[in-house]
């Protein structure tokens, strides 16, 4: 009777455990059970990634629609080239959809947000984002305002 | 007092160098011959239940409490600094990603040190002063099987299950501070959470270390147990070496590990 | 060369050092099958060690130790193992397992050793217990036994596999004169009704010369002496005289060495 409650406790100890390793994983991590095979690949070059990190979310309208997946210089034009992976889901994104480089709030992370174009043909996979819009970076933003102001008491 | 001259002194210090060599030689065999020797764990299935309820049932309660108020006070603390930044719904993120990293793995070895490393310790050496490791010997049962191999074992297995289990309740802990105390808005909390922690990144690496610490902690737990001078001062004083012992080794390898993987190089 | 079949254990040259401190220097022991051999000598003279030498769990420096036709120094550690199963030994302390029951630790070496049903076992057990008169004790846990019921429980246990070869580790210390006795007529009688070769290790004279058929003085890490305990007894050796008397000073000294008594007590250093 005793090794019975013994045995009990023990198996109670280990559910526990793997109760808590899928916690960990599903609510905590936010992994998420759907495979992540049913992708298509898109490149967009921007002038400054400055920030954007790999595994950064691509997003639309605020729907996390996929990922970055890598970020390398290209060494014609010397612009950054990011490779995205989307959700085979959105395949519709005309080819002169806009990528931008945008922040979660004031400090926080960089991420994509696409916002689409109106352009019959649709970006397939390997297809190119042409209209970009580099990353916000906060001591040019200064530096334009400033310069801005100048000009303003000149005239 | 007697005086030591400077040849003594070194002659002394050479001698417990080679003494640390020795212990260290002598405990890898150890750890050797329980483990890789023939029969896998002696007496079954049955023994290995038997320890993990003694070594990993019996600590749950100690590591859900400590869980729970570690993550409050991460929490509160958090809040506090995070909300001078106008950020405070960065803290499920920072309470999370300081269990899983840190806290979790550390502290729970730490506590496990203490209260299942320290009786595995002084349960081993009362069984060596009382002859009962001489006796299973004299009846054919090798104690590094018998008695070692299921308790080396069963703390392998209970000290990554009860750092998952800390770090749980810790987050736990934490969102009942933030959300429903300090009024953290409950979608930010958790995700904030999920976009700044990762699976392979921070979940897995906090697995593995309380794995290496899980391997540490026990087998010095264990060693100094079987190691001791069979008497209840040499036990009392086994006792105290596995507690500093292990927490020691903890910390180091923490700073290691760390480096490791969370260190850029 | 094999061991001779009249002698269960036989220790040759044997040497055992701690450190550089040498306990048994060259040691020729021979323990003859079938009887009772009493292994005698003073405190701290290494009885025990010599034990445990039998037993492997010590390793001798040099010499060889023959058990049952076993050379055990050359054997390898699960041999060695299938080896102790011919042997039992009552320790001092009785070293019951503490967290199992008095059935339970009879049990134990049938459970690990044998595959008999769970009632064969229990009958072995009843058996045993009834020998060392702890039917009764069955259920009892090992902390609510006295020191002398802990040592026949643990008796019963070393004779659970039916050994060929019993040692006692100081059977005889901390016992009340009814307990000495009962233990004194259970040594004998084991050993006739089950034919074993029984080594009683002891500094407990009357006792165990009330039972040895033969009887070792080990000391200073030799073998003093041997022989029947009549023997013994009128021996010349004037440390085995002394041992056998019980005289407080001889060639062992009450004083232990010492400067020189006026020199110490006038402060000269």
């Amino acid at each position: 009777m005793q090794n019975r409650t013994v045995e009990i406790g023990v198996g109670l100890f280990l559910l526990a455990g793997i109760l808590a390793l899928l916690l960990l994983a599903l609510r905590v991590s936010g992994l998420s059970a759907s495979p992540t095979a049913d992708t298509y690949k898109l490149y967009a070059y921007f002038d400054n990634i400055a920030g954007l990190t790999v595994r950064a979310k691509v997003t639309m309208a605020g729907v996390t629609i996929g990922k970055v997946t890598a970020i390398d210089l290209d060494r014609d034009s010397f612009t950054g080239r990011v490779t995205m992976q989307l959700d085979k889901k959105v395949d519709n994104l005309p080819t002169d959809s806009t990528a931008s480089i945008l922040t979660a709030g004031l400090l926080g992370e960089k991420y994509i947000g696409i916002s689409v174009g109106g352009d019959t043909e649709l970006l397939k996979d390997g297809s190119t984002i042409h209209d970009t819009q580099s990353s916000l970076v906060l001591e040019d933003l200064i530096g334009k305002f400033l310069l801005n102001t100048v000009n303003k008491d000149a005239k | 007092m007697r005086k030591t001259s400077l040849i003594d002194k070194v002659r002394l210090f050479g001698r417990s160098g080679i003494d640390i060599v020795e212990v260290l030689g002598r405990s890898t065999i150890f750890l050797f011959h329980a483990l890789l020797g023939r029969g896998g764990i002696g007496g079954g299935f049955g023994l290995l239940i038997k320890q993990l309820h003694a070594v990993g049932v019996m600590s749950l309660v100690i590591i859900v409490v400590s869980g729970v108020f570690i993550g409050m006070v991460l929490a509160l603390q958090g809040f506090n600094i995070l909300s001078s930044y106008g950020s405070e719904q960065a803290v499920g993120q920072m309470v999370a990603l300081t269990l899983l990293r840190e806290l979790g793995p550390v502290v729970t070895a730490l506590l496990f040190a203490g209260r299942a490393g320290s009786a595995l310790t002084a349960e081993i050496g009362n069984m060596k002063s009382t002859e009962q490791l001489s006796s299973l010997e004299m009846i054919g049962v090798d104690p590094l099987k018998y008695i070692v191999a299921p308790r080396l074992w069963a703390g392998f297995i209970s000290l990554p299950l009860l750092a998952m289990i800390f770090s749980v309740v810790g987050i736990w802990g934490g969102s009942w501070v933030a959300v429903d105390w300090l009024g953290v808005y409950d979608g930010s909390y958790w995700a904030n959470m999920q976009n700044s922690v990762t699976f392979n990144g921070d979940v897995l690496n906090g697995i593995i270390k309380s794995i290496v610490f899980a391997f540490v902690v026990t087998w010095i737990a264990v060693f100094q147990g079987y190691d001791c001078e069979p008497t209840s001062e040499g036990i009392s004083r086994a006792t105290t070496k596995t507690v500093v012992y292990a927490s020691l080794a903890v910390l180091g390898l923490d700073f290691i590990l760390t480096a490791l993987m969370f260190g850029d190089f | 060369m094999s061991a001779d079949n009249a002698y269960a254990v036989e220790l040759k040259g044997l040497t055992f050092k701690r450190g550089t401190r040498s306990i048994f220097n060259n040691v020729d022991i021979r323990i003859p099958r079938g009887k009772v051999t009493g292994i005698m000598g003073p405190s701290g003279c290494g009885k025990t060690t010599l034990l445990r030498l039998m037993g492997m769990q010590l390793r001798p420096n040099a010499g060889e130790v023959w058990v049952n036709g076993q050379n055990l120094p050359t054997l390898s550690r699960s041999d060695l193992f299938d080896a102790r199963k011919h042997m039992g030994v009552l320790f001092q302390s009785g070293a019951l397992f503490t967290d199992l029951d008095v059935f339970e630790n009879v049990a134990f070496p049938l459970r690990v050793h044998t595959q008999l049903s769970d009632e064969m076992i229990r009958d072995i057990v009843l058996l045993k217990l009834q020998a060392v008169g702890l039917r009764g004790a069955i259920d009892l846990m090992p902390d609510e036994l006295s020191g002398g019921m802990k040592r026949r429980v643990a008796l019963a246990r070393a004779i659970a596999l039916d050994p060929q070869i019993l040692m006692y580790d100081e059977p005889f210390v901390g016992q009340d004169p009814i307990a000495m006795g009962v233990l004194v007529r259970l040594i004998r009688l084991l050993n006739d009704a089950l034919g074993i070769t029984s080594i009683v290790v002891s500094h407990d004279l009357a006792e165990t010369a009330s039972i040895a058929d033969y009887l070792y003085v080990v000391g200073d890490g030799q073998v003093l002496g041997q022989g029947t305990p009549e023997e013994l007894m009128n021996a010349d050796n004037p440390r085995i005289r002394q041992f056998m008397t019980g005289d407080p000073d001889g060639p062992v000294p009450f004083h232990f060495p010492a400067a020189d008594y006026r020199a110490d007590l006038l402060g000269k250093r």
